[in-house]
C-alpha cells in the first residue's frame, strides 16, 4: 500500500491500510515457498527420471550399436542392411545391384522379405484386417442406437489395458491344436484345423488387439460430423452416398489414417504375440532383437533396434504430416441422429445394412469374444476331462511345493502388484506434470510434447536392455560406481511405459478447461500449484483416475522391459510367468492369465466407471 | 433491482462514504493515481498487441478501454492482470511497480465475459474461494462476507445453488461477487456483458456502475461497445491496433473525438474532408472551458462550410490552404438548418423505432441522416455552423 493516507482501498470496511498490508502480504512459510514450485518440481524430477532411465539407457544401446572398440562405424548397420536374412531381396539393393533387377525380383512369386520385410508385411496385414473389422464396428456405434451401445463403446477401451501375453494365451486355446475352435469343429464332425504358428494366427490376435482402437478413433469422429453440414449438401442436390463421399468421408479419413498407421507401428513393434503364436519361423524383428540379445550380441541387437524405430517413427511422422494438414474439427456440432438397429421397414434399403452388421457380427464374436471365452473356459475344463479344478490347484502346488528356480505364482502376483502400485506412484505426478506444461502455449510446446511422449516409440526391449547395460550395470561418478537394483530398473521401466498414457488422459481435459477459470483462482490469489489443484484436477478428475488405472494396467501386462529385467531373478511378474508356463503347460498358463483378467478387469471397471470416453487417443 | 446507493450496505460501503464522502474530499485523495501503465509494448511473434501505452487511471475512477476487435483492449487488461507480462515498459498500482509480480499477489479481481465460475463449487464457495488466502476485510467472518456480498449482487439465498443453475445474468453477478469478496485494489472486467442479452445487458451495466460507485473502487473495463462504454465510464481510451487514439471522458469522446477513427467508431458521424479557405477568430466568444471559438471556411468540392469550433488543447491553430476534417453527428443534419446546406440523394432508410436512419449519397461520400420523415429522392439537409467539430488539420 502506498503512503497516500487513508487508503481507498475498496471494500475494506474499518481496515486501515497497514492491517490491509498486513493481512495480504504476511511473510510466505516455507511450505507456501515450496507449494508455489510444485510444479516446477514435478517437472525437474520427471526430467530426471525421463533422463536417468530413459533417455541415457537407450542412448547407450545405441551407442553400443555404432561405436565398436572405441572407433565409430557404421559397419554393424551396413551389414545389416545388406543382409538377405533380415531385408530379403532389398538387401541386394542396399549392397549396391540395380534397382530393376531387384524389383523384378521383389514382383516374382519366390521372393524373400527378410525378417525385417516380414514385420512390414504382417505388419501391413494386420493393418488391413483391423481397417476392416474396425471400420464397420465404427459405423455401428456411431451410426446405430440399440441397447447395449455404450457397454460396447466403452469396451473399445479394452486392448488398452489387457496384457498382450494373455491374448497370446487366449488365442493358444483357442486355436491351439486342442484349443475350442478343433473343439467346436470336431463336434460337428469337420476336419480340425491347424491356425498355431501361422500367420492368420498372428494377423487374427493383431487384429483383436487393433481393429477396437480404429473403431474407436473412427466413432470419434464420426460422432463430431455436424448434421447440418450434411443436410446443407442434400439441400444443395446431393444424394445420401454423395452427401457420405463429400461431407463425412472426408471428416473420417484422418481418424481411419491414424487407427492405420497407428495399428501398423504396435504390430510392427510386437513382441509377446509373435513370441507365443508364431514360432521362430515366423519371428519379427523384434522377437529377433530379443533373440539377440538372449545371445549376448547386443551391437546387432542395438543397430536392429534402431531400424525397426526408424521404420515405426517414419510412419508416425508421415501420418502427423497428413494430420497436420487435413484434421477438419467441427467442435460443438450437432451430431447425425442414430438410426434404430430393428430395421423400420422391410425394404432392401434399410435391411441391407443391417444384415451386412449381422454378418459383421458373427465374425466379430469369433474374433473380440472367443480367445478371452477360451481363456477362461480352458483353465477349467480339460479337453476329454471335463470340468477341472486342477490348473488351479497346480498353481497352489507350485507356491507351496515349487523348488527355488521354478516360476511361482505368488511372487509374480505380489510383484506385479508391487510394480504396479510403484509405477502409479512416479508416473500419476510425472503425467500430471508433463500435461500442464504441454497445455500451456509457447514456443518450443511440441518440442517437449515429443520429447516426453518418446517412450511411447521405443520398444520395450531397449528400454530393458538399456537399463540392464546403463543403471543396473553401474555408473561410474568419479571413483563411485552407482548401481541400481532390478527392482527400481524394472519400476522404473514401468513408470517411463505408463505415463504416456497419464498425459494422454489428463491434457486433452486441461487443454478444454478455459483458461479464464484458471485466471479467476490466480486473480482471487491462489498460487499456480494451488490453482491446479483447486480448480483444473476436479474438472478433469475422471481423467485423472482413467489415466491411473490405465498406468495400473499397462505396468501390470507390460512384457518386454520386464523379462528382459526379471531374467534370472526372482522379480518375475504375472505376464513373465504365463510365458514360462506357456511352452511347458497350457492348463496352468490359462489359469495365470484367468488370474491376471480379473485383476485387470478391475481396472477396466475403474476406467470405465470414472470417464474412459475421455481418453485422448 | 434494491436501491443499492440509497440503501448501503454497511460493512461494505463504509469506505466509500468516509473516503469519498459526497464526491467532495480532498484533492490529494481523488487525484492519487490508482493504476498506471508506462510505455508498456506486449509483442507477439508476429504482432504487437499493445504498443507503447502510457495511461493513468485515477482511485476510484471507472475506466474503460473500447474499441474494435484486435485493438489490443484485453491485452492491456491481461496485462493490468499479470496474466501476461508486458514486452516493455511497466505497471504501476499506487506508484509500486508490479510488472514482475504474479497475478495472485496483485490484489485484483477480475470478471470474465465467460464467467468462469468454478463448476464443481456451488454459488458460496465460488464466493469464498478468495478468502482461502486473505481474511475477509473488516474484521467479519468468512460467511458473513459471502453473504454480503450476494446481497451485493442481489442474490441473497442462492449461496447453496451449482452455477449451472443460474441465469447468466446470475452467473456473471456471481462473479462480481466473487471478484470483490477478497476486497481487491482494482476491479478489471473483461466484456463482462458480451454474452448476455440486450435488456440485461442495460440493466446489469447499471447495476455494475452502482456498486462501483458504492464501493469506490478503481474499475477498469474492457469492451467492444461503445455505448455501453458512454454509459459506464468515468474516462476512457479508444483503442486501435493497439494504441489509444484518445483518452477522455465519455462526453468529450463522444462530441469533441480527436480523431478520424474515434468519430467514426464512436456512434454515428459524418465526416468531411476540404481545404480551409477562411479564418476568423472569433476572440470574444469562449466555449464553455474558455478556449478561443474559430471561424473555418472549408471548401469541400460541391460548396462550401462554415464551422465554428473550438480547437483541442495542444492542436496549433489551423492555417489558410491547409486540409481539415470536420465531423457533424447524424442528429445535427437536418433539412430546417439554414446554414451549410447541400443537396443530396437518398439510398436506403433503417426504421429504428424512435428514429429512422437515412442512408444518403453525395459527392461519392455516404452521409447519414435522422429523422421521423419518409425521405426520399433528392433531399437539402444542412447543418449549424457549432454542431460541427473540427478533428484535424494538416
Amino acid at each position: 500500500m502506498p503512503e497516500t493516507g487513508p487508503t481507498p482501498g475498496p471494500a475494506t470496511g474499518a481496515d486501515t491500510g497497514d492491517d490491509q498490508a498486513s493481512r495480504k502480504r504476511g511473510p510466505r512459510r516455507v511450505r507456501d515457498r515450496l507449494e508455489r514450485r510444485a510444479i516446477a518440481l514435478a517437472a525437474v524430477g520427471t526430467t530426471i527420471i525421463l533422463l536417468v532411465m530413459f533417455y541415457y539407457p537407450v542412448a547407450t544401446v545405441f551407442v553400443e550399436s555404432i561405436v565398436v572398440d572405441g572407433a565409430l562405424t557404421l559397419a554393424i548397420f551396413l551389414e545389416l542392411l545388406r543382409d538377405p536374412f533380415y531385408f530379403g531381396d532389398l538387401a541386394r539393393l542396399f549392397a549396391g545391384e540395380s534397382p530393376l533387377a531387384v524389383g523384378a525380383d521383389l514382383l516374382s512369386s519366390d521372393r524373400r522379405l527378410g525378417i525385417v520385410g516380414f514385420t512390414a508385411y504382417q505388419a501391413f496385414l494386420s493393418m488391413l484386417l483391423s481397417l476392416a473389422l474396425g471400420i464397420p464396428l465404427a459405423y455401428l456405434l456411431a451410426r446405430y442406437e440399440f441397447p447395449g451401445r455404450r457397454t460396447i463403446r466403452s469396451l473399445t477401451i479394452l486392448p488398452f489395458v489387457v496384457p498382450s501375453i494373455m491374448v497370446a494365451v487366449g488365442f493358444v486355446a483357442t486355436f491351439g491344436e486342442n484349443g475350442t475352435l478343433n473343439g467346436v469343429l470336431r463336434f460337428l464332425g469337420l476336419p480340425t484345423v491347424s491356425l498355431m504358428f501361422s500367420l492368420e494366427a498372428i494377423l487374427i490376435a493383431h487384429a483383436f488387439y487393433n481393429a477396437p482402437l480404429v473403431a474407436r478413433v473412427t466413432t470419434a469422429a464420426w460422432e463430431s460430423v455436424d448434421a447440418s453440414a450434411i443436410e446443407t449438401a442434400r439441400s444443395l442436390g446431393a444424394s445420401p452416398l454423395r452427401a457420405f463421399r463429400d461431407v463425412v468421408a472426408p471428416q473420417l479419413y484422418p481418424a481411419v489414417l491414424m487407427g492405420g498407421a497407428l495399428t501398423f507401428v504396435f504390430t510392427f513393434g510386437t513382441f509377446p504375440i509373435v513370441l507365443a503364436l508364431g514360432g521362430i519361423q515366423l519371428a519379427t524383428v523384434e522377437v529377433f532383437v530379443y533373440q539377440l540379445v538372449q545371445d549376448l550380441n547386443y551391437a546387432e541387437a542395438a543397430a536392429l533396434a534402431i531400424v525397426e524405430l526408424v521404420i515405426s517413427l517414419g510412419v508416425l511422422y508421415g501420418y502427423l504430416r497428413y494430420e497436420a494438414k487435413h484434421t477438419v474439427r467441427s467442435r460443438g456440432a450437432r451430431p447425425l441422429p442414430r438410426k434404430p438397429l430393428r430395421p423400420p421397414a422391410l425394404t432392401g434399403r434399410e435391411l441391407l445394412p443391417r444384415a451386412g452388421l449381422a454378418v459383421y457380427g458373427v465374425i466379430a464374436l469369433f474374433v473380440f469374444v472367443s480367445p478371452v471365452a477360451s481363456l477362461i473356459y480352458r483353465s477349467i475344463v480339460d479337453p476329454g476331462a471335463g470340468f477341472t479344478l486342477a490348473h488351479y490347484q497346480f498353481l497352489i502346488d507350485r507356491q507351496a511345493t515349487g523348488a527355488a528356480f521354478q516360476v511361482q505364482p505368488w511372487p509374480a502376483i505380489r510383484n506385479s502388484l508391487v510394480f504396479a502400485a510403484a509405477a502409479l506412484a512416479i508416473s500419476l505426478p510425472m503425467g500430471i506434470a508433463v500435461s500442464v506444461l504441454t497445455t500451456r502455449r509457447y514456443r518450443g510446446r511440441k518440442l517437449i510434447d515429443v520429447v516426453a511422449m518418446a517412450p511411447l516409440a521405443v520398444s520395450g526391449i531397449i528400454v530393458g536392455i538399456g537399463l540392464l547395460r546403463g543403471p543396473v550395470f553401474g555408473f561410474e561418478i568419479g571413483t563411485y560406481r552407482i548401481t541400481m537394483t532390478g527392482t527400481i530398473a524394472i519400476i522404473a521401466a514401468h513408470a517411463v511405459a505408463c505415463y504416456p498414457f497419464v498425459v494422454r488422459t489428463v491434457a486433452p481435459g486441461l487443454e478444454s478447461i478455459d483458461r479464464s477459470l484458471l485466471e479467476s483462482a490466480r486473480a482471487l490469489g491462489a498460487s499456480r500449484t494451488r490453482a491446479l489443484l483447486d480448480v483444473e484436477l476436479p474438472l478433469v478428475w475422471p481423467g485423472v483416475v482413467a489415466g491411473a488405472a490405465f498406468a495400473l494396467a499397462i505396468s501390470m501386462g507390460e512384457f518386454s522391459s520386464t523379462i528382459i529385467l526379471a531374467t534370472g531373478t526372482d522379480q518375475y511378474t504375472m505376464p513373465v510367468a504365463i510365458e514360462r508356463f506357456i511352452g511347458r503347460r497350457l492348463g496352468p498358463a490359462t489359469a495365470m492369465g484367468v488370474v491376471l483378467l480379473v485383476i485387470t478387469s478391475v481396472s477396466f471397471v475403474v476406467i470405465d466407471r470414472l470417464g474412459g470416453e475421455s481418453f485422448g487417443l | 433491482m434494491r436501491a443499492l446507493v440509497s440503501e448501503p450496505l454497511e460493512s461494505l460501503s463504509s469506505q466509500a462514504t468516509t473516503a469519498r464522502g459526497d464526491g467532495n474530499s480532498t484533492t490529494d485523495a481523488d487525484d492519487a493515481i490508482a493504476l498506471e501503465l508506462e510505455d508498456v509494448t506486449k509483442q507477439y511473434v508476429t504482432t504487437t498487441a499493445v504498443d507503447d501505452v502510457s495511461i493513468q487511471v485515477r482511485d476510484g475512477e471507472f475506466f474503460t478501454f473500447v474499441g474494435p476487435s484486435g485493438c489490443g483492449k484485453t491485452t492491456t487488461l491481461r496485462l493490468i492482470a499479470g496474466f501476461e507480462g508486458p514486452t516493455a515498459g511497466a505497471i504501476r498500482f499506487h506508484g509500486e511497480d508490479v510488472t514482475g509480480v504474479p497475478p495472485e499477489d496483485r490484489d485484483i479481481g477480475v470478471v470474465f465475459q465467460n464467467y468462469a465460475l468454478f463448476p464443481h463449487m456451488s454459488v458460496a464457495e465460488n464466493v469464498a474461494y478468495g478468502l482461502n488466502f486473505v481474511s475477509p476485510p473488516g474484521g467479519v467472518s468468512k460467511d458473513q462476507r459471502v453473504a454480503d456480498l450476494l446481497e451485493l449482487v442481489d442474490l441473497e439465498g442462492m449461496g447453496d445453488r451449482d452455477p449451472d443453475q443460474l441465469s447468466g445474468g446470475q452467473q456473471q453477478r456471481v462473479a462480481i461477487a466473487r471478484a470483490l469478496a477478497p476486497g481487491p485494489d482494482i476491479l478489471l472486467l473483461d466484456e463482462p456483458m458480451s454474452a448476455l442479452d440486450a435488456q440485461l445487458r442495460e440493466r446489469l451495466r447499471m447495476q455494475v456502475k452502482a456498486i462501483q460507485q458504492e464501493l469506490g473502487i478503481t474499475t477498469v473495463y474492457v469492451t467492444h461497445d461503445q455505448e455501453e462504454a458512454l454509459a459506464i465510464s468515468d474516462r476512457g481510451a479508444v483503442m486501435r491496433e493497439g494504441a489509444p487514439e484518445q483518452i477522455a471522458p465519455p462526453e468529450r469522446i463522444y462530441r469533441q473525438p480527436s480523431t478520424r477513427f474515434v468519430a467514426e467508431f464512436v456512434g454515428d458521424n459524418n465526416v468531411f474532408e476540404g481545404v480551409i479557405t477562411d479564418i476568423e477568430r472569433l476572440a470574444s466568444a469562449h466555449d464553455s472551458r474558455g478556449s478561443d471559438t474559430t471561424h473555418l471556411t472549408i471548401d469541400v468540392g460541391e460548396g462550401t462550410f462554415d464551422v465554428e469550433t473550438s480547437l483541442e488543447p495542444g492542436m496549433a491553430a489551423p492555417t489558410e490552404g491547409s486540409m481539415a476534417t470536420v465531423c457533424v453527428r447524424p442528429e445535427h443534419l437536418s433539412r430546417t438548418a439554414s446554414a451549410n446546406q447541400f443537396t443530396a440523394r437518398v439510398e436506403s432508410a433503417e426504421f429504428l423505432g424512435e428514429t429512422t436512419r437515412v442512408h444518403l449519397q453525395w459527392q461519392d461520400q455516404e452521409i447519414l441522416l435522422r429523422t421521423n420523415d419518409p425521405l426520399s429522392g433528392a433531399v437539402t439537409v444542412g447543418f449549424d455552423p457549432e454542431a460541427a467539430h473540427l478533428i484535424d488539420w494538416q
